[in-house]
């Protein structure tokens, strides 16, 4: 998919999105003044009867990101402004317990999701053998070969696995005038190593590895999603392109 | 997997921060008191403006996605720091200030502080635990105050034993 095709999908998306949450929106709060006028039911009870119902929706329908985010972001609306008006009424043991539950989904989401980058790229595993689903998840490489053609090896992934770490329990990465990072993910290691045996040293000049740098962007093949992927493809990118040495310990 | 629950996050960290900005008046409320937490919240957002300052100008090949990254982290912290003395106000209001949950607040504020001061490679809830367990502890403090001389010593002395065993086992540790 081109870059021009791309930038249309997510414009799509975007405005899809958009038109949802709109809708969504004034549908809950027409239908909420309706409910009331007529003395079917409380307003705030139609709103927060519809807020879960637009959650329920928005998780069923996930795949679907703009239609999802759309109505979560409606409920998000409607559930605030609920709480806004009506917070201060609610007895104090209702108050502790639903600020209670939101603070352990948060503690959850900060345990799980936010951990220490150079920790979240360490307790990865990179060295397991690629699957059939597997691909490279990278799409463009971030830099170009003076052809302006990706260089593939496909028996690099192989020759990596087959490249013994021995004792080395981590290795450093020292960026020129940056700060260094570590970690002890075999798989890195193991491209640490390789590297090492193909220059025949670990200290490298501002884009030197640009070259392979795109051969693994082209053709190393990660078991890891696109987010921590991206995580150690961004930490390897400030390190190619500013040079530095690294150091297997 | 990942993917999905990553969909979910936003919407949910906007209700968070959103429920934040809702409760905000019934932890910061009153004069002095008032003035302290402010001051307390500007500082701790102080910090970890200027610490993702530095970092982005060490970094300037700081990607997008490395700054969203750090802009929910940020949300995350801001939230369960803001959040978490709420929770210890309304648990103590629910039981109408009694002494028995008070010393549950204090024992809930000190656990959380002294995980957030021993945590390791996860430094936003080490930022969140520290930045909400020492505002909820003031503000039991201050609840603890206005129950008479005994609960006060008895208070102080907790607090006091705690610090001197955290930097007894701080400090032993960096010095091995």
């Amino acid at each position: 998919m081109n870059t021009s095709t791309k930038n249309n999908t997510n414009a799509l998306k975007l405005v899809f999105g958009v038109i949802i949450f709109a809708f969504s929106l004034a549908f809950a709060y027409f239908l909420a003044s309706f409910t009331d006028k007529h003395a079917i039911l409380d307003y705030w009870g139609t709103v927060m009867i519809l807020a879960g119902l637009y959650i329920v929706v928005g998780v069923m329908v996930a795949n679907i990101f703009p239609v999802s985010l759309g109505f979560l972001f409606s409920a998000d609306i409607l559930v605030l402004h609920a709480l806004m008006t009506n917070f201060g009424d609610l007895y104090d043991v209702i108050k502790a317990l639903f600020v209670g539950l939101i603070l352990a989904v948060l503690y959850l989401v900060a345990w799980m999701w936010f951990p220490d980058l150079e920790y979240k790229v360490e307790e990865q595993n990179l060295s397991a053998p690629p699957t059939d689903e597997a691909k490279p998840i990278m799409e463009a490489p971030v830099f170009k070969t003076e052809s302006d053609q990706p260089v593939v090896d496909l028996d690099l992934n192989d020759h990596l696995r087959k490249i013994d770490i021995g004792g080395a329990q981590k290795v450093i990465f020292s960026p020129n005038g940056m700060s260094a990072f570590s970690t002890s993910e075999p798989s890195i290691i193991r491209i640490a190593l390789y590297t090492k045996q193909l220059y025949g040293k670990n200290q490298f000049q501002p884009g030197e590895l640009k070259d392979l740098f795109v051969k693994f962007i082209n053709s190393y093949t990660p078991t890891l999603s696109e987010e921590k992927v991206q995580i150690v493809a961004d930490k390897m990118k400030n390190f190619v392109t500013v040079g530095g040495k690294f150091e297997v310990m | 997997m990942e993917i999905i629950a990553m969909i979910f996050l936003w919407p949910f960290i906007i209700l968070a921060v959103g429920l934040v900005f809702i409760v905000l008046p019934d932890i910061f409320h009153g004069g002095m008191l008032s003035l302290l937490l402010w001051s307390l919240v500007l500082f701790v957002v102080g910090v970890f403006f200027t610490n993702r300052n530095k970092t982005a100008s060490k970094n300037k090949e700081e990607t997008k996605y490395q700054q969203l990254y750090l802009l929910r982290r940020t949300l995350v912290v801001f939230s369960i720091a803001l959040l978490f003395p709420v929770f210890i106000r309304y648990t103590v209001d629910a039981f109408q200030g009694s002494l028995s949950v008070i010393v549950f607040g204090l024992i809930m504020s000190f656990g959380f502080l002294i995980w957030g001061l021993f945590v390791k490679r996860h430094s936003a809830i080490m930022v969140s635990n520290i930045a909400g367990g020492s505002i909820a502890l003031f503000y039991l403090y201050m609840q603890i105050w206005s129950l008479g001389e005994g609960p006060r010593i008895i208070a102080a002395g907790l607090g006091l034993l705690l610090a001197v065993a955290m930097s007894i086992i701080k400090l032993r540790e960096k010095l091995v």
